[in-house]
């Protein structure tokens, strides 16, 4: 961040808050495509407040909530009692010429491979994916309709269907055709379960995007794909083995770190239910066919010179694993 | 005719000197970068190496079973149709040919996973 933007902050948070600010030890942390994460000290006199500036990228994907909106959903969790990082101040979009806000730092780290292989890390692992349970039931308690939630549109079909027709839409527009993909939304059709009451889903929890130091769960991040949906779609998507940083087995099932049964008890003692295996393996299933979309749309930044990035080819290339994967949970195989 | 060494033979040569000279000395945060590199020319290895034969069986088997003439992108599509239309479900030699034309896509671009799932 260059200094006339952090003095620019400064400035504006000074004239919003009726005391003066210094901003200090500003370093950029690892953000991705869609936003900038910076790290920064705000001194105000009195307190120092360890936070993260998070800032719209110059390039934006546009199916993904802007920072005020992600702010909005950021307070909604922090107030259900979601361990997220604390939501501060939103900023003037004039400050920066681009939407940002600013929030508590959590300590810890989110690297995926890091935390399945580092057992310093949160320890007690099976607490720690009863805590994801907790956690989970805590979002989903978050229901329709919500006034400071009214830009999260809302379904008009079920869920799954939506994503169906969408994902259908996309690939007949597509130059490649993806035949292993159509089994699997013509399986997702055939299955899907009866819909329950809407509520809010994080859409992309999954290890890497929350923290955990020495003492476990620090923060839960990345609000940016949430939506009003199926409470189970959070639960298989943490379940993927899309997510498990290469840890093989049942025992790594919930993102490479714990026991699917430690994941359902955590989340029976806040949401009351006790979901079974059964019914999340559904949206299993539906976890690899929304990842494969997802991947093909990230390969295609890269493929139509929009974004050239060697992440987003190889991105492209997971999407085979996806397909036999997908193949194998629907009863298909050679 | 090419001179040798042939394309195949320079990548895996790269891919060698960046494994075993290069990566032990890139600081970490290079690394992610050149493991990445890595596996990328492993794909275009493994493409180079197929060749376009295996699309051309592919090609055969498609249009006799889908009983239509057309490029290999035309007939995946077609079969792609088919099954949102429920008319490979209860066919095995089209959901034969479904799993083999993605088992050979997986061979190309991530044979590590049939490898960890014991499918080679």
């Amino acid at each position: 961040m260059q200094a006339v933007e952090q003095n620019a902050i400064a400035d504006w948070l000074s004239a919003k808050i009726g005391k003066p600010v210094q901003i200090r030890d500003v370093r950029a942390l690892s953000g991705g495509a869609i936003q900038e994460n910076w790290a920064a000290d705000i001194d105000l006199g009195d307190e120092v407040i360890a936070t993260v500036i998070r800032c719209d990228a110059p390039s934006s994907v546009s199916d993904s909530l802007s920072r005020q909106q992600e702010f909005a959903l950021l307070k909604a969790a922090f107030a259900n009692g979601v361990t997220v990082p604390g939501p501060l101040w939103l900023g003037d979009p004039a400050v920066l010429g681009r939407d940002f806000f600013i929030m508590r730092r959590a300590a810890g780290t989110a690297a995926g491979h890091k935390l399945v292989r580092d057992l310093s890390l949160a320890k007690d692992r099976p607490a720690l994916t009863r805590q994801l349970g907790r956690e989970l039931a805590r979002i989903h308690a978050i229901k329709p309709p919500r006034d400071d939630l009214g830009f999260l549109p809302v379904p008009e079909a079920h869920p799954a269907q939506e994503f169906i027709n969408g994902a259908r839409a996309f690939l007949d527009e597509y130059h490649s055709a993806f035949p292993a993909l159509e089994w699997g939304l013509s399986w997702l059709e055939e299955n899907m379960p009866a819909p329950e009451p809407l509520c809010l889903v994080h859409r992309d929890f999954r290890t890497g995007n929350y923290m955990v130091d020495e003492t476990g769960l620090t923060a839960v991040l990345d609000w940016e794909f949430t939506g009003w949906s199926q409470p189970l779609e959070d639960l298989g998507w943490l379940c993927a083995r899309c997510w498990r940083f290469g840890q093989q087995g049942n025992e790594y099932a919930v993102g490479g770190i714990g026991h699917r049964d430690d994941l359902f008890a955590g989340y029976a003692e806040v949401a009351g239910r006790k979901p079974s295996a059964e019914e999340v393996y559904y949206w299993e299933v539906f976890a690899h066919l929304r990842w494969a979309m997802i991947a093909i749309k990230q390969g295609e930044r890269h493929l139509s010179g929009a974004e050239p990035s060697l992440e987003l080819a190889l991105t492209a290339h997971i999407v085979p694993e996806l397909e036999l994967h997908i193949l194998r949970m629907t009863g298909l195989e050679g | 005719m090419r001179i040798q060494p042939d394309g195949i033979n320079l990548l895996d040569t790269v891919a060698s000197v960046l494994r075993d000279e290069v990566l032990p000395s890139v600081p970490a945060e290079q690394q992610y970068a050149l493991r990445m590199a890595l596996n990328a020319i492993g794909i275009a290895r493994r493409q180079l190496a197929n060749g376009d034969q295996a699309e051309q069986q592919e090609r055969t088997l498609l249009a006799d079973l889908l009983a239509e003439s057309g490029s290999h992108a035309e007939l995946s599509r077609l079969l792609a149709a088919r099954i949102r239309q429920g008319k490979v479900k209860d066919s095995a030699p089209l959901r034969n040919l479904l799993w083999q034309l993605t088992l050979q896509r997986v061979r190309e671009s991530a044979p590590r996973y049939l490898k960890l799932e014991g499918l080679q």
